[in-house]
C-alpha cells in the first residue's frame, strides 16, 4: 500500500518539491524538474496541468497571475501549509518505498538516491 | 496568435472540459506554455520552433479530459454560486445597517429637536410645565414620558418618547395610550386624545388632555394589556401651581 502510494504520486511529489523552493508558473516548472533530473524527467508537456490543477483543488498549492521579474504574465503556483504538509509525507513515503526496493533488487543501498 | 496548429490543438484540448467558464484560463495558461516553449525552441536553433513546441505538449483529447476531470461542472457551480452567494450575503448585511445608519442620524436630529406642537395658539398661555423622567417599558418598547405642560384653557399637553429596542428589526409601530388609560389620583375617567407622532426607532407622540377636574392633583396612566404587561406611571401635579412653572 505504502509502496503504491510513493509510485503513483511520485510526480506530485516532484512537484511540490520544486514549488518548495519557490513559487513558479508551468513552464518553468518542466524545465525545472527536467534540469534538476538531468533530463530523466521529461513527459509530455500538457500532463503537468491537470495536475497543478489537482493540486490547486486539493489546496496543496494556491495559483495566482502576476508579471514576473522577465516582465511576462504568467499563472504562479506557490505551495501552501497543506502542501508543506503533504511534501513532507510523500517524502517519507518515498524513502519507504526507494529504501524496500532496494532491498529486494539487492546490493547497494543507495544505488538511487 | 498566428498559428492555425497550435489553435487547433488548444480547441481539441478545452472542448473536453464540460465546465465551460474555466475554458478561457485554461486556454491562456497553455498557449503562454507554448509561447514560451517556441521561444525555447527559437533560441536553441530549431527550425520550426512553433511546430517543436506544439509536439512537446502531447494528445489533446487526453489532456483536455485529463482537465475536465479537475474542472467539475458541479464543483465549479457550487464555487461560483458561493461566491455570488457571498457576495449577496455582503450587500443584504450592509444594506440594513446602512439604513439603521440613517435612522439613527435621524432619531439624534429629532432629540435634539423633539418635533412638540406649540399649543399656545390654540389653548392660551402655559401656566406651568413639569419635566417627567418616568420610563416604564413593556413588549418591545419604552414609554419614556418627558413632559407635562398645563395650559391656561384647562388642557394638558403630556409629551413622551415611544423607544423601540434597536435590535428590533420589526416595524417600529408608534404608540398612544388606549381609550381609558387617563384617570386622575382618584380614579376619575380622563380622557385623552392621541396628538401625533414621527415614526422610527424613537418617535415623539404628544397627548392632549381635555377634562381633567380642575382640583385633580395628579394623573394616572395605566395600559394593561389582556396578557399581564402593563404600563403605569403616576404624576403628581405641583402643589403651588406658579411654583414649578
Amino acid at each position: 500500500m505504502a509502496a503504491d502510494r510513493g509510485a503513483g504520486n511520485s510526480t506530485v511529489l516532484l512537484i511540490l518539491s520544486v514549488l518548495d523552493q519557490g513559487e513558479r508558473y508551468g513552464y518553468e516548472l518542466i524545465r525545472e524538474l527536467e534540469r534538476r533530473s538531468e533530463k530523466v524527467f521529461q513527459f509530455q508537456e500538457g500532463t503537468l496541468y491537470p495536475v497543478l490543477h489537482r493540486l490547486e483543488n486539493q489546496g496543496y498549492v494556491t495559483a495566482e497571475r502576476k508579471t514576473g521579474e522577465n516582465g511576462k504574465e504568467r499563472r504562479y503556483y506557490r505551495i501552501t501549509p497543506a502542501g508543506k504538509k503533504q511534501l513532507a509525507a510523500e517524502r517519507e513515503s518515498w524513502a519507504r518505498f526507494s529504501a524496500a526496493v532496494n532491498r529486494v533488487i539487492g546490493g547497494e543501498q543507495h544505488a538511487f538516491s | 496568435m498566428p498559428f492555425p496548429e497550435w489553435e487547433e490543438f488548444l480547441d481539441k484540448t478545452v472542448s473536453q472540459v464540460r465546465f465551460r467558464y474555466d475554458r478561457r484560463e485554461i486556454r491562456r495558461e497553455l498557449t503562454e506554455h507554448l509561447e514560451d516553449a517556441r521561444d525555447a525552441a527559437a533560441d536553441r536553433g530549431e527550425a520550426d520552433p512553433a511546430a517543436a513546441a506544439l509536439a512537446a505538449m502531447g494528445d489533446p483529447v487526453e489532456l483536455g479530459r485529463a482537465l475536465d476531470r479537475e474542472h467539475k461542472p458541479l464543483l465549479g457551480w457550487i464555487w461560483r454560486l458561493s461566491r455570488w452567494a457571498l457576495a449577496l450575503a455582503v450587500l443584504v448585511s450592509v444594506l440594513p445597517a446602512l439604513n439603521l445608519g440613517i435612522l439613527l442620524v435621524g432619531s439624534a436630529w429629532e432629540a435634539r429637536f423633539p418635533p412638540y406642537t406649540d399649543g399656545t395658539e390654540t389653548h392660551g398661555e402655559v401656566l406651568w410645565r413639569m419635566d417627567l423622567d418616568q420610563k416604564d417599558s413593556f413588549y418591545n418598547i419604552t414609554v419614556k414620558l418627558d413632559e407635562l405642560v398645563a395650559y391656561a384653557d384647562g388642557s394638558y399637553s403630556l409629551r413622551y418618547q415611544v423607544r423601540h429596542h434597536i435590535l428590533d428589526t420589526g416595524i417600529w409601530w408608534s404608540y398612544d395610550f388606549p381609550y381609558g388609560s387617563f384617570t386622575d389620583l382618584e380614579g376619575n375617567p380622563v380622557s385623552g386624545g392621541f396628538g401625533g407622532s414621527s415614526g422610527g426607532i424613537v418617535s415623539y407622540c404628544e397627548t392632549w388632555l381635555e377634562d381633567l377636574p380642575p382640583e385633580a392633583e395628579g394623573l394616572l396612566i395605566r395600559d394593561q394589556s389582556p396578557s399581564g404587561p402593563e404600563l403605569y406611571f403616576r404624576i403628581e401635579f405641583p402643589k403651588e401651581e406658579g411654583a414649578a412653572a
